[in-house]
């Protein structure tokens, strides 16, 4: 995945974070260090949402970055959501529950308007 | 008027001769000056190229050397309790996996003679660069702390204790938030038949194929040890599966399990194979699902490792004795009347079989371990030589037509799953991945997966 694959539009304090393509090993750290740094540019954003609904699969290297972007959001006292994963994802994360952390929701819409 | 014409003609076509002339020495100057940027730059290039052919076989070498080391942490030999069968199968990703695997037998010192406990875990490190040996180096040495520092002999063992103390020194040793540990760990307690388990941050589950020839999804998710969400003492429960007698249990990591051939992933499958041919014993369960698994990727490895992990608890006779030049007469009279006992003996391959053991314990120049189990489907003998330099080339050479499932092509059906017709005319043969245990294995019922 690269740069051009991960998208942020924010709006107040909300962001909204698009992903395109599988996060894998390959491009699981590129991925980490991007998010980080368009989120560092923006001190206000306190709701960040990871738009899954482009992204076929994750691999644990994947997990590994949005556990690392949750911990991002917890340091800065903000919370971290998951919108629109595919079956296989929403699996994982009910497996490893990791729902019961980071809540998970069918759709970006739901997402963005919860509080 | 002529004259003048003609010579200013002349002088003119001198001067365009030698602005012509001119030129071309300039033109070939900037040609020249041109090859030589042109040269410097394709040296430069090179040069380029070089350092980054220099600096991929560097790392190449680096990755070679973790692998190498990452191989030598496995364990040379898994513990088997003498009532079970172990079988293992590890093939590393490309350069560097983040799996690994182990059982041993828990030291419960001067208090031995009343416990029989074995420690099996496996687990798996995100990502698969040097780090991940780092990491699979970190949780086998907490381990190994936990026994030397926190566990006395004759104390009972809590896995979910031992994992929180793995989590809680993961957590002091801050390794990357990013990364993460999937962990299955358990104790075998043989005197219980039980198998008590914590574990954390798989997808998958492990299954149990049980006495009543049921096949068990058993899900071992939970959150995975990272320190992005720090110790979860709270989180790591303890659960426990009975281990009766006719029992098999199979652990993979995700490697396995996720490995796609563009149409769909090896998981779905494997249910179907361990349904089929929930009556082989671990060894041949072991190179079944090999086979079916590289019949099912075309033969394409993956990027992930490929761990798996059998433990059966057969049903029927087991012998299980070591065998050296003292007690080798008598041993031998006790396997040959294993082998005749029960009502089977007019088996059309028992001869060849008494054939090939009699020629694996003649001149025994070191010990051999013999584990053998015998029930109403089948009858299965291991023979295990601690120094087995020439392998067991001389076998297959005295006995070719022994039938391997590891090697032969499996036969598809509609639905491309392994589709063997296990059958009494065969003689089935396994090796180890060590090459230092074979298992030779006869059936008494033709089709057994039919039924």
């Amino acid at each position: 995945m690269l740069e051009e694959s991960l998208e942020m539009q924010v709006e107040e304090n909300t962001a909204v974070l698009k992903l395109d393509g599988e996060v894998i090993f390959d491009n699981s750290n590129q991925l980490k260090e991007n998010a980080k740094q368009k989120l560092s540019q923006n001190k206000d954003i306190s709701r960040l949402i990871i738009d899954l609904s482009r992204v076929p699969y994750l691999d644990s290297s994947g997990v590994g970055v949005l556990l690392s972007l949750f911990k991002f959001m917890r340091s800065r006292e903000g919370s971290l959501f998951i919108a629109e994963p595919n079956e296989k994802i929403k699996r994982v994360f009910d497996v490893t529950k990791m729902t019961e952390i980071i809540p998970v929701y069918n759709s970006l819409e739901e997402a963005v308007t919860q509080n | 008027m002529n004259q003048s014409l003609l010579f200013l003609t002349v002088l003119m076509l001198i001067a365009l001769g030698v602005f012509l002339v001119v030129k071309l020495v300039f033109l070939k100057k900037e040609v020249k000056q041109l090859k030589f940027k042109e040269e410097k730059s394709y040296q430069l290039l090179k040069e380029k190229e070089n350092i980054i052919e220099e600096l991929e076989t560097n790392i190449k070498l680096k990755l070679e050397k973790a692998r190498n080391i990452h191989q030598r942490m496995l364990p040379d030999k898994l513990a088997e309790p003498d009532d079970y069968f172990i079988s293992d199968y590890y093939q590393p990703a490309e350069y560097i996996g983040g799996d690994y695997y182990n059982i041993f037998k828990i030291d419960h010192g001067a208090l031995d003679p009343f416990f029989d406990q074995y420690l099996v875990y496996f687990f798996d490190v995100s990502g698969h660069g040097i780090d991940s040996t780092l990491l699979s180096i970190f949780v086998n040495e907490s381990i190994e702390n936990y026994f030397k520092l926190r566990h006395s002999p004759g104390e009972k063992i809590s896995t979910s204790e031992l994992m929180n103390y793995i989590d809680q020194r993961y957590q002091k040793e801050g390794f990357p938030d990013d990364y993460l540990v999937c962990l299955f760990i358990a104790v075998l307690d043989i005197k219980k038949n039980k198998l008590s388990y914590s574990s954390g941050g798989f997808q998958y589950p492990i299954y149990k194929l049980d006495n009543n020839n049921k096949l068990t999804e058993i899900n071992i998710g939970g959150l995975p040890i990272s320190t992005a969400l720090g110790a979860i003492e709270s989180e790591r429960k303890e659960h426990s599966i009975n281990f009766e007698k006719n029992t098999t249990l199979i652990l993979s990591t995700d490697g396995l399990l996720e490995q796609s051939n563009g149409s769909g992933i090896y998981f779905k499958q494997l249910q179907k194979i361990l349904d089929k041919y929930k009556f082989l014993p671990a060894p041949f369960l072991n190179d079944l699902i090999r086979s079916d698994f590289y019949n099912f990727t075309g033969d394409n490895p993956g990027k992930d490792d490929i761990t798996y992990l059998l433990l059966e608890r057969p049903e029927g006779e087991i012998i299980n004795f070591s065998l050296d030049q003292e007690n080798a007469e008598t041993k031998k009279t006790e396997i040959m009347e294993f082998l005749n006992q029960n009502l089977w003996s007019g088996h059309s391959q028992l001869k060849t079989l008494k054939k090939i053991i009699i020629n694996q314990l003649k001149n025994l120049d070191s010990e051999v371990k013999v584990k053998a189990i015998n029930n109403q489907q089948l009858l299965m003998f291991g023979l295990e030589k601690e120094n087995n330099d020439s392998g067991w080339e001389t076998l297959l050479k005295n006995f070719p037509d022994l039938t391997s499932i590891a090697e032969m092509d499996i036969n598809l059906n509609g639905n491309s799953t392994a589709d063997i017709l296990f059958n009494q005319a065969e003689i089935y043969f396994s090796h180890s991945s060590l090459n230092n245990r074979i298992f030779i294995m006869l059936i008494k019922e033709d089709n057994l997966n039919l039924n």
